[in-house]
């Protein structure tokens, strides 16, 4: 079996983590200086999307990385993290009721 | 009255605290949030989960490129983890966790003990995998992961000790280990939480409390590489012990013993 190379794993959480940090900065900023609540509120959903988004790319890469260096049982596994929570998201849609 | 740059301070140290113990910082920005800022406890679970995926991300980086990661015992615990972690979301607020709680509270309190008493030399060294614990440790980090879910705090307080003193992993390899492992299992309990919706009150948290955790896990990570194993050992069994007290103490206020 080839080594792991995490070189993109590590660039993209890495990219995931500056984009996380501007949107919560931007919105913070948005509501200090009292620009629109509507400007605030999307920066923050688009935050959260994206936090909530990255786990699943972050999962997505780390398996198709297992795949190159041919370590099927890791990358199985690092899929059904994907799977598990793609469920959560249909499943919570469909199911759940508000808070 | 919300204090923006208060709590981002606030947020940091809590950041580097879990960040450097390989903790999601739960159990401190929860009593947080809510004694401080008199925020609800869903909203308090809301944000604490939204808030440890990207502080798992920034310690676990430092700890990925230091090599400190064991991706074989990693990767199927985040799987297990994970879909804890979603379980506990759907079914939180329908089952009582008040005896989960008290039966976390007695192993942390013995994971305690047995974390300060293990010779294991200066506590960096990895051991032959105990084969109980290695049968067990997809049905624990299962529990865990629905520990998590349910109240928005216990991942890494019970993946460390099963990793260290069940899996034979060093120290600080068990605490970056479970830094990633918290972020997966904390993205399946926010994802159930954010789809339900009601975000307004998360939103006026999430700001301070997302840039000061970064922050501060990232300067965590970066002293979990250099601290002293001993050092890290003496301070995770307080944790233990404090995490042990605290849900006890919840528990038995559940169940109306208190």
């Amino acid at each position: 079996m080839r080594p792991l190379n995490l070189r993109p794993f590590t660039r993209l959480t890495r990219i995931v983590l500056v984009l996380v940090a501007g949107l919560m900065f931007s919105a913070g900023a948005a509501k200090a200086l009292s620009l629109p609540a509507e400007l605030a509120r999307m920066l923050l959903l688009a935050g959260v999307a994206l936090i909530l988004v990255s786990t699943l790319a972050r999962m997505a890469t780390l398996g198709l990385l297992f795949r190159l260096v041919g370590n099927r049982r890791m990358m199985l596994f690092s899929f059904g993290v994907v799977a598990i929570l793609i469920t959560a998201i249909i499943v919570t849609r469909t199911f759940a009721t508000g808070p | 009255m919300i204090e923006p740059l208060t709590l981002f301070a606030l947020s940091v140290g809590i950041g580097v605290f879990a960040g450097l113990l390989g903790l999601g910082g739960g159990v401190l920005i929860i009593p947080l949030l809510t004694l401080s800022y008199g925020a609800s406890i869903s909203t308090a679970v809301a944000v604490s989960l939204l808030a440890v995926i990207p502080t798992s991300m920034a310690a676990s980086t430092v700890y990925l490129e230091s090599g400190k990661i064991d991706f074989e015992t990693v990767i199927p615990m985040c799987f297990f983890a994970a879909t804890g972690g979603v379980i506990g979301g759907l079914i939180a607020g329908f089952v009582p966790v008040a005896w989960l709680e008290l039966l976390f509270a007695v192993i942390l309190a013995y994971s305690a003990v047995a974390t300060l008493l293990k010779k294991d030399g200066n506590g960096d060294s990895a051991h032959d995998p105990n084969r109980f614990w290695r049968r067990l440790k997809d049905p624990v980090t299962f529990l865990a992961g629905i520990l998590t879910g349910l109240v928005g705090l216990g991942g890494g307080v019970i993946l460390i000790p099963l990793m260290y003193l069940g899996l034979g992993l060093p120290i600080r390899m068990a605490m970056a280990s479970s830094a990633f492992i918290v972020g997966v299992s904390a993205t399946a309990g926010a994802t159930v939480f954010v789809m339900r919706g009601g975000l307004t009150e998360v939103f006026s948290f999430l700001p301070s409390v997302v840039t000061g955790m970064l922050l501060g896990a990232f300067l965590g990570g970066k002293l979990g590489v250099r601290a002293a194993p001993a050092a890290l050992k003496a301070l995770f069994a307080v944790v233990l012990v404090y995490f042990s007290y605290r849900m006890a103490l919840t528990g038995a206020g559940r169940l109306g013993w208190m």
